[in-house]
């Protein structure tokens, strides 16, 4: 198992060197994840989470290197069961950055299915974004995700599991369409009963349907807290 | 303090708190290798002679703790409980819906209406008790021979006062409750968000 998640990365990893012409950036990105449940299946998520710069055109001629703050994100979703494992949100998201502040309303349907020796999610969602002096932009995104656990067949405390999603996010502002696809491979560890942490890349493809594409590789830590 | 017309409200309700779900199914399991498993056990296994690769787990329960053997076998699922000393507890292999005689599905199914108000059948084991050769021979055979009991364990999920619960019932061949226990699911917050 060890030598597949190791062989996901070294993957994604050269894929990300092979588009040299391209835009290339890497950069780091966190997020606390706080989701608490309440009678008759409600939950509410709260998520924050920030993304910063390491590497600007990665493989240009003068590469921007050095620390450096993109944006903070805040979420607040309210979710409800419509069906034991399918649930639908909707959300709010305000992101601060470059001194300039998005909203976003986020429409979200999950499906979570729980197999043998692994669980699967696929999510569907429609966001809306506003941004000042800009048009109207809306998203429409497919994810799915394999949780794994890496001893036995659900993941208990002070166990490993990996997890693997891959997204397709369409966006369209104006007249302008742009399909961005999304890679992420996470190794993950289940504190206690309430608390995971994960450590992943997160690749990013986009702009590549009609202009040169824009590659983006975050290294990725999250904290999830189920209360 | 109570007077008699609230002690005749009251107990009622009370023995209906009780005889709803109050048990409740939590389980933790690791992998074990072969050399951690009750020679026993192993034995046992051996006899039933798989041709697949048969993974060994060691569960933790709310009052106990077994090992399973899973495994496949002709096509279907196979889990071979042990206790901690190596004596087989049951053989449960999943089958569908199909595979139970109406009669008895129809008897589960009034019970279910009756928790449920919206359910379905999430997953559905034959159970086999009894003495090992014995139920090795009754389950290639296909036929229940004396000394073997033959139950279902079914995992209902369902809308029960407006939330939705897993719920595991053991039913007998012919369709009466044995006992229920609610799951207690692992959360998914980590790949639902």
């Amino acid at each position: 198992m060890i030598r597949q998640i190791l062989h996901i990365l070294f993957v994604v990893s050269c894929a990300f060197q092979l588009v040299a012409q391209s835009s290339n950036e890497l950069g780091l990105m966190s997020y606390v994840n706080v989701n608490k449940k309440f009678e008759k299946d409600w939950n509410l998520n709260l998520k924050i989470g920030n993304r910063q710069s390491l590497v600007r055109d990665l493989f240009g001629e003068y590469p921007q290197r050095g620390l450096e703050n993109i944006r903070t994100d805040f979420s607040l979703f309210a979710t409800q069961s419509i069906i034991f494992n399918q649930r639908i949100a909707l959300g709010y998201i305000t992101i601060i950055g470059d001194g300039e502040t998005q909203h976003r309303l986020i429409q979200q349907y999950a499906l979570v299915s729980k197999f043998d020796d692994f669980s699967l999610s696929q999510r569907v969602s429609v966001n809306q974004i506003w941004k000042k002096d800009e048009d109207l932009r809306f998203r429409l995104r497919y994810r799915i995700a394999s949780s794994i656990p890496l001893n036995g067949q659900t993941i208990n405390p002070s166990e490993f599991y990996l997890k693997v999603s891959n997204e397709f996010v369409n966006s369209w502002q104006g007249d302008t369409y742009d399909l961005e696809i999304r890679l992420a491979p996470f190794v993950g560890y289940g504190i206690s009963k309430m608390h995971k942490v994960e450590i992943g890349l997160d690749y990013r493809i986009n702009s590549f349907l009609v202009d040169s594409p824009t590659n983006r590789l975050w290294i990725n830590l999250n904290w999830y807290v189920s209360l | 303090m109570l007077n008699r017309k609230g002690l005749i409200i009251f107990f009622p309700l009370f023995l209906f708190g009780i005889c709803g779900f109050s048990q409740v199914k939590y389980e933790m399991e690791i992998s074990v290798k072969e050399d951690q498993v009750p020679g026993n056990a192993l034995k046992v296994i051996d006899n039933f002679n798989f041709n697949k690769k048969v993974k060994w787990y060691k569960e933790f329960g709310l009052d106990d703790t077994t090992y399973e053997a899973k495994t496949k076998y002709q096509g279907k699922k196979y889990s071979v409980e042990f206790s901690t000393e190596g004596s087989l507890e049951d053989v449960e292999i999943r089958t569908k819906e199909k595979s139970i005689p109406t009669p008895s599905l129809n008897k589960m199914g009034e019970l279910l209406a009756s928790r449920f108000s919206k359910y379905r059948l999430r997953k559905i084991q034959i159970q086999y008790l009894g003495d090992p050769n014995v139920m090795l021979t009754s389950i290639r055979s296909g036929k229940l021979l004396p000394g073997v009991v033959k139950n279902y364990e079914i995992v209902v999920v369902g809308k029960v006062d407006k939330s939705y619960k897993a719920i595991e019932f053991l039913f007998s061949e012919e369709g009466d409750l044995i006992l229920s226990r609610e799951i207690i699911e692992r959360r998914q917050d980590h790949i639902e968000f």
